[in-house]
């Protein structure tokens, strides 16, 4: 714990077109990440553009650019940053098609759960 | 409907009908034949007397045969009157070889032979020996008599041969339109019958396809409504604990300013107490878990209509049918009461290709039910095995079994049997969908009585 307390915290960037879910998200782990936003995946990209990120998670369904899609750019120009998509319809084919093409890392519920994506950012930035 | 049966139905119409002539014949004779005396007293009065006896003797014989009681297959009636027919015949034939009005006599005669014709629809060798017995009674009193008048008993045999191959002929074609008619209408009735089962078969696949219709559009709706609820629920969900931490962020200071103030009548201390800060916070954090109860609540039912929608989502696999089954009840057996026993029983299954998730899902959901009915003692059986046409996992419980009230309704979105907030009555129906769309069924078991025991069926090749 002091070790992990000594490291720098991870950089997370949450996308999400809900401002209410990203404002829960940053609430939700300021202790255990430095936490940033977007509210669209063009956003995401400029962010990324300006200072790269640990993890990208981001919600799947978004107006424009829906979050595969945004990962999708993500994985050729960072192909080192972490992506995780959250999405309600975790059964949609089209994200267990970015899972298997390894677009994204892992599948998030929505609504999340703390221990869960604690557990699956710290088991992705474990594999660095 | 079989030929025999035609045959049958048609065996037991004859009985009746014959039964019904032989009755109307008998009644026939009962009247007429003691009615004649007027003709004798008028024709013949040497013989009347003698008649009037004979007449009365043969009426009351007829009389007894409306008595006797009904043959099951018509027999009875059928000798009955073959004997009545040659009383008459006999007295007849006697009545002839003494009277002088031979000609009104054997009129007489031969209404016993159209009469037949047109009551009785006997088989035609019945009618034909019937005849002959009659003539050959004619024949012998000829015979026995003193052989006059040859000329006229020619005439009269060749008569009553006319009358009676005519009334054959007319009884033979009769029980011809009749067989054809019977057979005509039973042939409706049997097409009226093939039809209202047919209308059956329509109302109910009409009745099927509106609860799909209803169920499909039911799912689109919760589909919607689904997703439209997960941001708001993400949002109330995941802000409580937070707020639970600046709660105690915040009673901390709190602690350390009511130290610092220890002041008895300070300000702190009085607004301490007038607004009850103590009370505040305790219930403050009741408020807080009930909130996250209820919001722990709508995410078990996001959850369940998530899967109650799994209706067409990803490719099947193919895959162990058995380790997935075994896999579900690993996950469930945790849960088991002190006294709830698991039976497992597993058969060798080929490869089966189905969306393992879904058929974990309706393993999981009747398993889960089973568990919920027995409670803390009794006993799960669960079993799979190969059929010739698909494979079987069955899931029986000890339970109360299943009312024939909730039978109506087993699986209909929504409906459940159990208490408040305990299920949302998507179990059942979510299992429904998604062996239907495996093109398989799922069944109660109506002959299984130790409880409930669930069967769901799937082809070994579903899409």
């Amino acid at each position: 714990m002091h070790v992990q307390a000594l490291l720098p915290k991870p950089v997370v960037l949450i996308v999400d077109d809900e401002p209410a879910n990203l404002g829960t998200f940053v609430r939700s782990f300021r202790k255990e990440f430095v936490v940033r936003i977007a509210t669209s995946g063009s956003e995401a990209l400029r962010e990324l553009d300006h200072e790269p990120a640990d993890v990208v998670i981001t919600d799947y369904t978004m107006p424009e650019m829906n979050g595969v899609e945004l990962l999708r750019l993500v994985a050729v120009r960072w192909p080192g940053v972490k992506r995780l998509i959250i999405s309600g319809h975790s059964d949609l084919p089209e994200l267990h098609n970015a899972e298997r093409l390894g677009f994204a890392a892992g599948l998030l519920p929505k609504p999340w759960r703390k221990p869960e994506i604690l557990e699956t950012i710290g088991r992705l930035l474990a594999t660095r | 409907m079989k030929a025999g049966d035609q045959e049958r139905a048609w065996e037991r119409h004859v009985v009746l009908r014959e039964r019904t002539g032989a009755r109307i014949t008998a009644a026939l004779v009962m009247v007429l034949f003691p009615a004649w005396s007027l003709f004798d007293y008028w024709l013949e009065p040497a013989y009347a007397n003698r008649f009037l006896v004979i007449r009365l003797a043969v009426g009351a014989f007829a009389a007894a045969m409306l008595l006797i009681r009904r043959s099951p297959n018509g027999m009875m009636d059928r000798l009955a009157t073959v004997v009545l027919v040659l009383i008459v015949g006999i007295n007849i034939a006697y009545f002839i070889s003494l009277v002088d009005h031979i000609t009104i006599y054997t009129i007489g005669f031969s209404l016993i032979f159209w009469g037949f014709g047109l009551l009785l629809v006997w088989p035609w060798a019945f009618m034909v020996s019937c005849f002959a017995l009659t003539i050959g009674i004619h024949v012998v009193f000829w015979l026995a008599s003193n052989h006059s008048d040859l000329e006229s008993f020619l005439g009269l045999l060749a008569y009553l041969i006319s009358a009676a191959a005519i009334s054959t002929g007319v009884s033979i074609a009769r029980r011809r339109l009749e067989h054809q008619a019977f057979i005509a209408s039973y042939e409706l009735e049997d097409k009226n019958r093939a039809l209202a089962t047919a209308l059956a078969t329509l109302k109910a696949a009409q009745e099927r396809l509106v609860a799909t219709e209803k169920l499909s559009a039911l799912g689109r709706l919760i589909a919607q409504l689904s997703h439209e609820i997960n941001n708001p629920v993400n949002v109330l969900q995941n802000n409580l604990e937070p707020l639970t931490e600046y709660l105690t962020t915040i009673e901390q200071v709190l602690e350390i300013a009511r130290r610092q103030c220890s002041d008895p009548s300070g300000e702190l201390a009085r607004s301490w107490s007038e607004l009850e800060i103590d009370f505040v916070r305790t219930d403050m954090r009741e408020a807080l878990s009930s909130m996250a109860a209820a919001a722990e609540r709508i995410r078990t039912i996001q959850n369940d209509l998530r899967a109650f929608m799994r209706g067409d989502a990803a490719l099947p696999i193919e895959a162990d049918f058995n380790a997935g089954v075994r896999s579900t009840v690993a996950m469930l057996k945790r849960t088991l009461g002190p006294k709830t026993v698991l039976f497992e029983t597993y058969g060798e299954l080929p490869p089966a290709r189905v969306h393992t998730g879904q058929i974990n899902q309706v393993t999981m959901n009747l398993l889960q039910n089973a568990l919920d009915v027995v409670g803390a003692s009794g006993r799960i059986e669960i079993e799979t095995r190969a059929e010739p046409d698909g494979l079987v996992l069955s899931v029986a419980d000890t339970g109360p079994g299943v009312s024939e009230a909730a039978k109506r309704h087993l699986f209909e979105p929504f409906f459940t049997t159990k208490d408040v907030g305990k299920g949302t009555g998507l179990g059942l129906a979510t299992c429904y969908q998604i062996v239907r769309a495996h093109g398989g069924t799922i069944t109660l078991d109506e002959g299984y009585r130790n409880g409930a025991r669930f069967v769901v069926k799937l082809p070994f090749v579903a899409g």
